[in-house]
């Protein structure tokens, strides 16, 4: 900063001299002063700035993870030599994971608003750029513990996208505690954490620490435990957000040795690519999608302790297993690398896994696609669908990724005749391969979302892992056993017996397992009841009074999605629901959406005893009940 | 009959003149285009990914118009350079309007293939021509001096 001064002053006092000399001097001697005085004007600005940044600046050593780690280059210097992947990267949702909390990183609501959740009261504030929030911390003194109100800051702030995630400091260190409250961006409200996620009840309130979890994969190369600093926790990351490096590996070699432009010039000439960084899109398909797949897996560590004090040794390019393993089901009940107990209480993870090994949780993609035959025995990556620098941000599909091109560039024979593969017609969401191969069977962000694990629709499998099949997530009127006999006609598949399939045989998929299934079955079918392609597919006119059901669930993410999926509805458009609301209300709500459908005109489906409607669209209220009663309630928790 | 040294002078003099109007003219030219692609919102000028095509191009233009008008200062003020005798007049001229040519073609050359924030191997014209440039204008500006 001296130098810079000294510099200025250098080459100002020449000028100014040069300027001495010239003639009309008095008219100079006037452009000298007020050069002068504006100069002295800007200086006072620049310094009362500073001035006001020292405070947040001392704050945020403090308080903010540390950044800047040896051998990685942080995203800014990547974007001198590759604007344009570092600019369709600063567009991504990517990046926006994990920022500091500020009103520019945040559009929720701060100002005076006052939130209460179990009995206590959290105020939130804002202060130019801090916000924070009053609330109440254990105190402990000779007395006893007892609660005293205290101001937090709001430190970092997880996600941009649906929702976002706060994070508030804390006396140790630079720890990060979660915020119990989340804010829903598209409704522009606050609610409780346990209440965006696939929760029991009766759950107790999620409470996380950033340094323990998130930043794993909400962070480049994250470090834990920095070592000690004296004032608590003390960790440390190359850079917040999930930046270049975190897919392109460290990249401080790379920044040194590309300086010299010979090098670089001659890089350009040569193919293959620069040894000295990490091109997923250059490597294997293993290799590729492990790159993605280390944080979109779901894991175990072998050595938590370990990673705490050095962080992860895997960097992309590597063996993803190195340093963690994918956890898949239900092969972790024979693989060793796992301890006993982990092995022999595999079944708990059926709160996570369908029966048939596919996930059910979203953003642990690679675990369905480590399942997929076009993995397992051919080349498909997450690259064959999706593009980090050449897509939207919305799921990063790239241009062949959007339609069935993502399919048919490994199956073109398909594509000769793609209604004799699908018996449904061209250009119908029928005949859409990620409608089939694909369906919407993981859950999360208050939403379905498509499984990754490629598999064809299949009742046997239905019936054995209670995963909903692609057909019945459209034709959600029609029982299991109509599409097993179509599945029968045209792909040779073997009927199951009417034994096997129960309730299945006459019930339709929709209200069976909206009544009947777990509660991450009746969130899936609750959002497949407003996706447009299942609503042109399944008669109209049935789906209010199941809907109007799920209003009342126990889940509040049931709640929330039913909510949604009945304004989709003809003439719910306005229903005014709220899935938070006191019980007493949420009936009221459920009893007038009842009331709207009984005086709207019937509409009797061709199967109505299927969707359990009587002749004339009346309600089948015994057998709706007799369902209802065998739902399941096991507890599911599905927390991404 | 040889022409006289200052005949030969004002020959270079208009020529200077023609070739840092002409020289402007294509520079101007070339500044519309730049703001008809602005204007278009054509992507492969203005897309993030092609910050480097749309910098260099933006030099080519601001250099070649800038070196145009100084073609034409120098062929203004010859007649107040006395110690600008013929052949180092006929030097600083031909280094003057080669550079003036080098430079925004380094440019523009090195906007059309690029490297990511690297141009293309185009822009090894421009220090060659700023070389050029340093010479002339050196021999311009030492002619500047009191007449001896």
């Amino acid at each position: 900063m001296q130098s810079e001064w000294f510099w200025v002053g250098l080459v100002g006092a020449v000028a100014l001299a040069s300027v001495w000399r010239a003639p009309r001097r008095a008219l100079w001697s006037g452009v000298l002063v007020a050069s002068l005085v504006v100069s002295a004007g800007g200086a006072r600005a620049w310094l009362k700035r500073r001035d006001a940044d020292r405070p947040h600046a001392a704050w945020a050593a403090a308080k903010l993870p540390e950044t800047g780690r040896p051998g990685f280059a942080t995203s800014d210097r990547c974007a001198s030599c590759h604007p344009g992947p570092h600019a369709s990267w600063h567009r991504s949702f990517h990046r926006t994971m994990t920022q500091v909390a500020s009103p520019a990183t945040s559009p929720a609501a701060f100002d005076d608003v006052h939130l209460e959740l179990d009995g206590r009261a959290f105020d939130l504030r804002r202060r130019g750029d801090a916000l924070s929030v009053e609330l109440d911390v254990p105190r402990t003194s000779r007395d006893g513990t007892r609660r005293v109100r205290e101001e937090r800051r709001f430190s970092l702030v997880t996600g941009s996208h649906h929702m976002q995630a706060f994070w508030l400091e804390d006396p140790s260190g630079n720890r990060q505690v979660s915020f119990p409250f989340t804010w829903l961006l598209s409704e522009r409200r606050w609610v409780p954490r346990n209440d965006v996620f696939l929760m029991p009840p009766d759950a107790p309130r999620l409470s996380q620490v950033w340094n323990d979890n998130c930043i794993r994969c909400h962070a480049v190369g994250g470090l834990p435990d920095a070592g000690s600093s004296g004032h608590g926790v003390r960790t440390q990351v190359a850079e917040l957000g999930i930046a270049c490096e975190a897919c392109h590996g460290p990249g401080e070699t790379h920044v040194a040795a590309n300086a010299s432009p010979l090098r670089r010039y001659l890089q350009h000439a040569r193919p293959g690519g620069d040894p000295t960084i990490v091109n997923p899109a250059r490597l294997d398909h293993r290799r590729s999608s492990e790159t993605c797949g280390a944080c979109h897996g779901v894991t175990w560590l072998p050595d938590t302790e370990a990673w705490h004090r050095t962080g992860f040794s895997f960097v992309p390019g590597g063996e993803m297993e190195r340093d963690r393993f994918l956890v898949r089901y239900p092969g972790i009940k024979h693989d060793t690398r796992f301890p006993a107990p982990l092995r022999e209480g595999a079944d708990e993870l059926l709160a996570t896994f369908w029966r048939d090994g596919d996930v059910r949780v979203s953003g642990r993609e690679f675990n369905g696609l480590v399942e997929s035959p076009c993995y397992q025995k051919g080349q498909m990556s997450c690259l064959s669908c999706h593009s980090m620098h050449d897509s939207e941000p919305d799921d990063q599909l790239s241009r062949k990724g959007t339609g069935d091109e993502a399919c048919l560039q490994c199956h073109p024979k398909l594509a000769r005749d793609l209604p004799a593969h699908t018996h449904h017609a061209a250009g119908s969401s029928g005949s859409r391969c990620y409608n089939c191969h694909m369906p919407h069977t993981t859950f999360g962000l208050l939403k379905a979302i498509r499984s990754h694990r490629v598999t064809s629709p299949s009742a046997r499998s239905d019936l054995v892992s209670g995963r909903p099949n692609a057909c019945n997530l459209c034709h959600l009127d029609r029982p299991l056993g109509w599409t097993a006999a179509r599945l029968h006609d045209w792909f040779r598949q073997p009927l199951p017996s009417a034994a096997e399939l129960g309730a299945h045989a006459t019930t339709g998929a929709g209200p069976l397992y909206a009544l009947s299934g777990d509660a991450a079955q009746r969130a899936l079918v609750a959002w497949h009841l407003g996706w447009a392609p299942a609503q042109a597919a399944s008669a109209p006119g049935w789906q209010p009074p199941l809907l109007a059901e799920l209003l009342e669930d126990p889940y509040s993410v049931v709640r929330h999605i039913a909510g949604e999926s009945l304004r989709a509805q003809p003439g719910f458009e306005d229903l005014t629901y709220d899935y938070l609301a006191q019980a007493a209300v949420r009936k009221s709500r459920r009893d007038e959406a009842l009331r709207r459908w009984q005086t709207s005109p019937p509409s009797v489906p061709p199967d109505p005893a299927a969707v359990l409607l009587d002749a004339r669209g009346g309600l089948d209220r015994a057998r709706s009940d007799a369902l209802r009663r065998r739902r399941d309630d096991r507890p599911v928790m599905l927390v991404e | 009959m040889k022409p006289s040294p200052s005949a030969d002078l004002e020959t270079l003099r208009r020529h200077q003149l023609s070739a840092g109007w002409w020289s402007l003219l294509v520079f101007l030219l070339l500044g519309i285009a730049l703001e008809a692609l602005h204007g278009l919102k054509v992507g492969a000028y203005l897309t993030p990914s092609n910050s480097t095509r749309r910098l260099l191009w933006t030099l080519a233009h601001a250099h070649g118009t800038l070196l145009a008008l100084v073609q034409i200062a120098f062929a203004s003020s010859l007649p107040a350079l006395p110690r600008l005798n013929g052949d180092s007049a006929k030097l600083a001229s031909r280094l003057l309007q080669t550079s003036a040519g080098l430079i925004p073609a380094g440019f523009f050359l090195g906007g059309i293939w690029t490297h990511g924030g690297d141009p293309g191997i185009g822009i090894v014209l421009v220090p060659v021509g700023a070389l050029m440039l340093a010479v002339a204008i050196t021999l311009i500006a030492r002619a500047g001096g009191p007449a001896k």
